[in-house]
C-alpha cells in the first residue's frame, strides 16, 4: 500500500493566496490592532482543513511545528506595523519612540489574553503545569481551573464558609473527605495561578530585554536582517530571563510549592476514588500496591535463592576439581582432580573466600530449613 | 540609526518562503515512514523481569579481550547510543574493536514500583556483570555509565571493586549541588516522599517536562520554528525525528529507586559526604582505585560541567583522567565528529590498560 499522502495544498495554491493577500495587506494595513493575526488565521484554516483530510500520525509533530509558526507569524505582523511606521520616521528619537510603542502594545496583548490568539503557545513555559496536571489527571479537571478562577468574591467567602462547616451523620468522613479535596484543589489552584503570574511577568521582562537590546542597536554596529533574526532575539531575551530567575530560590520554592500542592490534591482526590471503588468491591489502588509489593518481595527472594544455588553449584565445582588433603603448618598439599599430590604454597586469600562462600551456604541452608518448618 | 536592516517587503517574501517549505513540509512528514533507531546487530545474552542485558556483534577481527558494558539511565530509552547507521556510538567501539554490552532497563510497570537503587545497582547491574565475566571466563570487566547510569556505575564499583578492571563515566554528576546545576535546584523543595506515595511510578511525562523546563523557549518553541528550515532535506528531517522520537520515548520511573535518588543525590548530596546508602551498604568514592575515564560535555545544561569533574577529588584512583568534548548533554550522541573523537579515546585507554 502506498505511504503517501496527497495534501490539499501540494501545489502551493494557499501559499499563493496568501502572498496576494500580504500584498493587499501591505496597502491597506493601517496602525490599528491586529491581535487576530491574519497569518495565524490563515494557517489555523489551512491546517483545519489538511488535518482532517489527513490523519497521520506525523501531525503531531506539525501541530508543535504550526502552533510556534503561530507565533512567528504574530510576530512577523507585529513587526510588519513596526518597520512600516519606522520608514515614515526622520529621526533616531521617533524611530526609539516607535519602538518603546510597539513593544508597549505587544505587552498589552500579552496581559490581555485575548481569546482570538492563544499566549500559551506564545509563552511555552506556561504549559509546563499544564503538562504535569494532564500526565497526572482526568482531562476533564482542566474545565473546573478557569470555572473556579472566575469566582467573584462574594462565592469565594460562600465556598470559604461552607468548607468550615462540620460534616455530620453516617457521611461525615466522606463529607471531611470531600472537603480536604476542595481545600487542597484551592491551595493548588491559587499556586498554579501564582506561577501563571510569575511566568508572565518574566515573559514580560524577556520583551523589555528584546527591547532594550533592539534600541542599543541604533548606537551600536548590530542590526537586524531578518525576521527570524527577530524571533530569535525573543527566544534569546525570554530564554534569559527565564534562566535567571530558576537559578533564585524563589523559584525552586514555586516550584515546590506548586508541586507539592499538586500532589496533595491528587492524593485527597485519589482518596474519595478509592473509597467509591471500595464500596463497590472493586480492585482499589490500595489493594493493588499490597499485591505488588508481596510480587516485589517474592521477586527478591527468588533472585536471593537464585544467588544461594549458584553459590552451592559453584563450591561443588570448586569441591570436585580442589580437594585439600590436609593442612601441614603453613603449606597445604593439594589434590587436583585426584591426580597428582603436589605441594603448593597456599593463597591465603584463596583459602579465606573459600571458606566465607562456604560458611554463607551453610547459613544458606538454615534458611531453607526455617522456611519448610 | 535604524536598527532594523529590511524592509517590509523583506518580511513578506521570509514568511512567503517560510509558508511554501511548511506547506511542502507536510507532505515530507507524511512521506518519512516508520521511524527506525538502533540498527547494531545484538543479541540478548540476559533477561530479567524488564530488563535485558544485549550483546553487540562484533565488527572487527581485533578485539579488545575485556568486554565493556554499558549502563545507561532510567531516564529516556538506551537506544540514543545507537540511534542510526550514520550516529551510533556503539558501531563506533566496535569499530576499534571494543567487545561491547548494553543493559536495556526497559518500560518499568505497576508492579516495579518497589524496586530500589539496592535492587538495580546489587541485583540488575550485578548479574549482568556476572553474566559477562561467566560467558567471557573473566572476573571483571571494563564499566561505561552514561548520566544516572555513570552514577550508578559509580556506586557499583565502590562496592565491588573487584568486578571492574576500569571505569569510563560520561556525563556524569557527581557534585549536585554545584551552582550551575539547575535540575537540583528545582527539585530543592519537593516533597519526593508525597509525589511517591501519590503517584507510585514516576510518569515518564512529568520528567520529560521538567528537563523541557530547563530552556523552554527554546526547547519547546524555537527548536520547531529551525525545523521548518530543514523540512524539505529527508535525511535531516529524519535525523530530526529520530532524536524527537527518543525525547519522548520516557519510560515512568520506579517510584522508591526515584525516591532514593532525588533525595540521597540531588537533595542531600550525598555521593560526595561518602554516605549514600545503597542497600545496606554506604558508597565511599574513595574507595575507587581503579583506572577512571571522566568524560563530560562542556556546554552540558543538565549536568554542568562542574558536576561531573567533581569527581577526581573523591576518588582514589592514581590514574584519573579526563575528557571534555564540546556541545550539550546529548551531543555526544548526535554529533558524529564528537562519537569519533569520543570512541577513539575511549578504545585506546582501554587498550592501554588491559
Amino acid at each position: 500500500m502506498s505511504k503517501k499522502y496527497r495534501t490539499p495544498f501540494e501545489d502551493l495554491g494557499w501559499s499563493e493566496m496568501q502572498k496576494k493577500y500580504l500584498d493587499a495587506f501591505k496597502i491597506f494595513k493601517s496602525s490599528e490592532s491586529v491581535m487576530n493575526s491574519s497569518w495565524v488565521n490563515e494557517m489555523d484554516e489551512w491546517w483545519k482543513s489538511a488535518n482532517n483530510k489527513n490523519s497521520h500520525r506525523s501531525s503531531s509533530i506539525f501541530d508543535r511545528v504550526l502552533e510556534q509558526a503561530n507565533v512567528y507569524y504574530f510576530m512577523s505582523e507585529q513587526f510588519s506595523i513596526l518597520l512600516n511606521e519606522i520608514n515614515h520616521s526622520n529621526n533616531d528619537e521617533q524611530i526609539q519612540d516607535i519602538i518603546n510603542k510597539k513593544f508597549k502594545e505587544i505587552e498589552s496583548y500579552l496581559s490581555s489574553c485575548d481569546d482570538s490568539f492563544d499566549w500559551s503557545d506564545f509563552l511555552a513555559s506556561h504549559e509546563v503545569p499544564n503538562d504535569l496536571m494532564r500526565s497526572m489527571f482526568d482531562n476533564s479537571i482542566f474545565n473546573h481551573i478557569q470555572l473556579l478562577n472566575e469566582l467573584n468574591p462574594d462565592l469565594e467567602r460562600l465556598v470559604q464558609e461552607i468548607l468550615s462547616i462540620s460534616g455530620l451523620g453516617y457521611s461525615r468522613e466522606a463529607q471531611e473527605k470531600l472537603k480536604e479535596a476542595i481545600k487542597s484543589w484551592r491551595d493548588f489552584q491559587s499556586n498554579f495561578n501564582e506561577y501563571q503570574s510569575v511566568m508572565m511577568h518574566l515573559s514580560k521582562k524577556g520583551l523589555e530585554l528584546m527591547r532594550n537590546h533592539i534600541i542599543s542597536m541604533q548606537t551600536g554596529d548590530e542590526s537586524i536582517n531578518s525576521m527570524l533574526q527577530i524571533y530569535n532575539l525573543w527566544i534569546e531575551s525570554n530564554e534569559k530571563v527565564y534562566g535567571d530567575y530558576v537559578c533564585k530560590d524563589e523559584y525552586s520554592e514555586l516550584m515546590g510549592r506548586l508541586m507539592n500542592s499538586m500532589m496533595a490534591f491528587k492524593k485527597k482526590s485519589d482518596e474519595i476514588i478509592e473509597d467509591t471503588l471500595s464500596a463497590l468491591h472493586l480492585p482499589t489502588t490500595k489493594a493493588m500496591n499490597e499485591l505488588e509489593q508481596r510480587h516485589y518481595l517474592l521477586r527478591k527472594q527468588v533472585n536471593e535463592m537464585r544467588a544461594e544455588i549458584n553459590n552451592l553449584k559453584k563450591n561443588i565445582k570448586q569441591d570436585n576439581s580442589i580437594v585439600p588433603v590436609f593442612k601441614k603448618g603453613s603449606k597445604t598439599i593439594l589434590r587436583s582432580e585426584g591426580k597428582v599430590n603436589k605441594k603448593v604454597t597456599p593463597k591465603t586469600s584463596n583459602i579465606v573466600e573459600r571458606k566465607q562462600v562456604n560458611k554463607k551456604s551453610v547459613s544458606n541452608v538454615k534458611t531453607i530449613k526455617k522456611k519448610n518448618k | 540609526m535604524n536598527p532594523f536592516n529590511l524592509i517590509l517587503e523583506d518580511i513578506v517574501n521570509e514568511i512567503h518562503e517560510f509558508n511554501i517549505k511548511l506547506a511542502k513540509g507536510y507532505k515530507s512528514l507524511s512521506d518519512l515512514g516508520e521511524i527506525q533507531v538502533g540498527v547494531s546487530e545484538k543479541e540478548a545474552v540476559h533477561q530479567e523481569d524488564n530488563v535485558v542485558l544485549y550483546h553487540f556483534k562484533s565488527r572487527t577481527k581485533n578485539q579488545n579481550p575485556i568486554p565493556l558494558l554499558i549502563v545507561y539511565a532510567l531516564v529516556n530509552r538506551p537506544y540514543i547510543v545507537d540511534l542510526h547507521e550514520e550516529c551510533s556510538i556503539i558501531q563506533e567501539l566496535l569499530d576499534e574493536g571494543v567487545d561491547v554490552y548494553l543493559i536495556d532497563w526497559g518500560y518499568p510497570v505497576g508492579a516495579d514500583k518497589y524496586l530500589t537503587l539496592d535492587d538495580y545497582i546489587n541485583g540488575y547491574i550485578d548479574r549482568c556483570v556476572d553474566v559477562i565475566c561467566e560467558k567471557c571466563n573473566r572476573e571483571n570487566i571494563n564499566l561505561l555509565g552514561i548520566c544516572q547510569g555513570g552514577v550508578f556505575s559509580l556506586c557499583y564499583t565502590a562496592l565491588n571493586p573487584k568486578k571492574v578492571k576500569n571505569l569510563i563515566t560520561t556525563t556524569t554528576p557527581v557534585d549536585f549541588h554545584t551552582k550551575q546545576d539547575l535540575l537540583s535546584h528545582i527539585v530543592k523543595k519537593i516533597d519526593i516522599d508525597k509525589m511517591v506515595d501519590t503517584l507510585g511510578n514516576i510518569p515518564g511525562e512529568v520528567l520529560n517536562v521538567i528537563f523541557l523546563s530547563l530552556k523552554p523557549y527554546t526547547l519547546m518553541g524555537q527548536k520547531y520554528v529551525s525545523l521548518v528550515k530543514i523540512l524539505d532535506d529527508k535525511e535531516k528531517l529524519m535525523n530530526f525525528m529520530r532524536m524527537e522520537k527518543w525525547i519522548f520515548d520516557t519510560p515512568d520511573l520506579v517510584g522508591e529507586a526515584y525516591r532514593e535518588f532525588i533525595k540521597q543525590f540531588y537533595q542531600q548530596n550525598r555521593l560526595i559526604k561518602g554516605t549514600v546508602k545503597i542497600g545496606d551498604n554506604i558508597v565511599d568514592l574513595s574507595k575507587i582505585i581503579i583506572p577512571t575515564l571522566n568524560i563530560y560535555a562542556r556546554d552540558d545544561h543538565l549536568v554542568p560541567p562542574d558536576a561531573s569533574i567533581a569527581l577526581e577529588s573523591y576518588i582514589n584512583s592514581q590514574d584519573y583522567q579526563s575528557l571534555e568534548f564540546p556541545g550539550g548533554h546529548i551531543g555526544i550522541y548526535v554529533s558524529r565528529k564528537v562519537q569519533n573523537i569520543i570512541s577513539q579515546n575511549v578504545a585506546v585507554w582501554l587498550e592501554n590498560r588491559n
